[in-house]
């Protein structure tokens, strides 16, 4: 019996402000994370901008100087690459936001990590290969003979897959080639391309999406019904751009604050096994304090010595609490990631009020 | 609906008391909240206790001749990680307790603290950096700390360097990746033999720890490849 295609969520949706974009892309994905949505490919567009990984070096990857001259936004977004992407209106960006595991199925020799790139470079490649051209795809991005046209930023999270690529339709190499300074540009210089460039006119930026549509659900064997962005998301999407988005914490220094599944402020505590008096007096008084709070709290009793999958599959615990657990710091109490409480009890009015303040 | 909590040392399902009950650990008796059907009951100051402290509570208290059994005790709680450098002065420790309790040895109330802190200086990861693993280096100490061994010395020293070259070779002989409890058993089956052949200590009885307790908690199990794993 034949299967029917899985359907995934065609989101095309653009923020005119690139760090608004970023975090669109990290609520998809945190959405898809917590099953709240269906795998999704985002199209999009973005004003001229360098996007920078978690760990790329804002002073050493990025011409300052060519940036300004250009009014170039430098933003960085959640990636475990050093890549850095260049976009501007002439490039179409998409997004995948899925569980990868399907993925494994789709490929011959399959590769961790490595084959789901290339599985889905190859559903970007397909669709630009409905314009003539040679588009080959590999885990690193897309090419027309030696010259890229497309890469991506990738980020994990156990088996969901961020992957945030730009496909240079019609954008500025020249550009492009002046504000990226990373390590590779001198490199890179002669081997980027656009379809634009391969093609010798312009093409239209919506046209080239319906031809990746195309691509991509051939490749992937899916059908993407397109779909707006949830409730949750648009709430997720403006609290990532308030606390971390749209401050230099994030963008200059990678400094991010700590969220938990679908961005609810956090409170951790850590006790001991089985919880001794003060604990059990903690954990009641965390609980009495957030009743009134549910919708906006997520409160995480984490038991030394029981391991990391006290809550689900899919563990996220700060590095603060794993901090204080190696050092034997307990009990106590961290509010989105920040120790707060440790070793005593402390009284419900502090204990409100650093919750409150996290809100 | 009262949370099932488990306990460390049986596994097995422990119940609320509020009996006058001895801790397992350091012998305090108090107020019990939690035991389980085995009398097992950990007081609240060991269930708080750092990896440090729970190690010179439970050898100070300990009437034990058992090496293995003091280091099995210790490591079943908490505090004690899969892989850590506790391991490094847990095994001079409950060596010292052993020893201190046949009556072998003059061992003082100072030799735990001496131990932890020399132990506290082999830094996480030895074994692969240094060439040498902490839990040999452990019994080193622990024959050094027994033997009143320092630089000068002449038998003592040599004693206490032959004691971590035994146990080091022993545990040589596992393999990698690092396994912390493999390593305190080889290091703790080694100092037998030493202690037995130089000094004529014989302990009681040196419990087997196989098959390992912990191995369902060791994500870089060597599994069949390691002596302790059946």
């Amino acid at each position: 019996m034949k299967t029917l295609p899985k359907t995934w969520r065609l989101l095309d949706y653009s923020s005119a402000d690139p760090k608004m974009n970023s975090a669109v892309n990290e609520a998809i994905f945190r959405s898809s994370r917590e099953g709240l949505a269906q795998d999704t490919l985002r199209l999009w567009q973005s004003p001229t901008s360098v996007v920078l990984g978690t760990s790329g070096s804002y002073r050493n990857d990025v011409n300052h100087d060519a940036c300004r001259k250009y009014g170039v936004e430098i933003v960085r977004a959640v990636s475990v690459s050093c890549e850095v992407l260049y976009q501007d209106m002439g490039s179409l960006n998409f997004t995948v936001a899925a569980n990868a595991t399907f993925l494994k199925h789709l490929v011959k020799n399959y590769q961790p990590v490595l084959s789901e790139y290339q599985t889905i470079n190859e559903g970007i490649a397909k669709g630009l290969q409905r314009y003539g051209v040679d588009a080959k795809a590999d885990p690193s991005g897309i090419y027309i003979g030696r010259e890229r046209i497309s890469e991506a930023l990738p980020q994990w999270f156990y088996d969901f897959l961020l992957f945030q690529g730009t496909l240079q339709v019609n954008t500025n190499l020249d550009v492009y080639n002046e504000v990226i300074r990373t390590e590779w540009s001198s490199e890179r210089k002669d081997a980027l391309t656009s379809l634009s460039r391969e093609l010798g006119k312009t093409i239209e930026v919506d046209e080239v999406k319906k031809a990746l549509i195309q691509g991509f659900e051939e490749r992937l064997g899916v059908r993407l019904k397109e779909q707006g962005l949830t409730e949750e998301e648009q709430k997720l999407t403006e609290k990532l751009y308030r606390v971390k988005y749209s401050l230099s914490k994030w963008n200059v220094n990678s400094r991010q604050p700590f969220l938990v599944g679908m961005g609810k402020t956090t409170v951790e505590v850590f006790v001991a096994y089985p919880p001794t008096l003060m604990c059990r007096k903690l954990i009641e008084l965390v609980k009495d304090i957030v009743s009134d709070l549910q919708d906006e709290v997520k409160v995480m009793i984490w038991m030394r010595g029981r391991g990391i999958y006290q809550h689900g599959p899919y563990p996220e615990m700060s590095s603060a609490l794993r901090d204080a657990e190696k050092r034997s710091i307990i009990p106590v109490i961290l509010v989105n990631g920040e120790l707060k409480f440790h070793e005593f009890v402390p009284s419900r009015e502090a204990l409100r009020k650093a919750i409150l303040n996290a809100l | 609906m009262e949370e099932t909590f488990y306990c460390f040392l049986c596994k097995k399902p422990m119940s609320l008391s509020s009996e006058i009950v001895a801790c397992s650990l350091c012998g305090k008796r108090e107020k019990a909240d939690y035991v389980c059907p085995d009398g097992h009951y950990i007081c609240e100051d060991c269930r708080l206790a750092p990896p440090d402290r729970l190690v010179k509570k439970v050898c100070e208290a300990t009437k034990e001749t058992d090496p293995m059994k003091i280091a099995l005790l210790i490591m079943k709680h908490p505090a004690v990680q899969m892989h850590g450098p506790e391991h490094h002065y847990l095994v001079s420790c409950a060596s010292l307790a052993a020893l201190r309790n046949l009556g072998k040895f003059k061992i003082d109330g100072s030799a735990f603290d001496k131990a932890i802190s020399r132990g506290k200086k082999v830094i996480f990861g030895a074994c692969g950096l240094w060439g040498v693993c902490g839990a040999a280096a452990g019994i080193g100490i622990a024959v050094s700390i027994a033997t009143k061994a320092n630089m000068m010395s002449d038998k003592e020293r040599s004693l206490s360097m032959q004691a971590t070259s035994e146990a080091l070779n022993e545990i040589a002989k596992i393999g990698g990746p690092r396994c912390c409890k493999a390593s305190t058993f080889a290091a703790i089956e080694a100092a037998a033999r030493f202690l037995e052949r130089e000094f004529g200590v014989k302990f009681s009885s040196l419990e087997n720890p196989r098959p390992c307790y912990f191995k369902v908690l060791n994500k870089e199990c060597l599994g069949n490849k390691c002596p302790y794993f059946r």
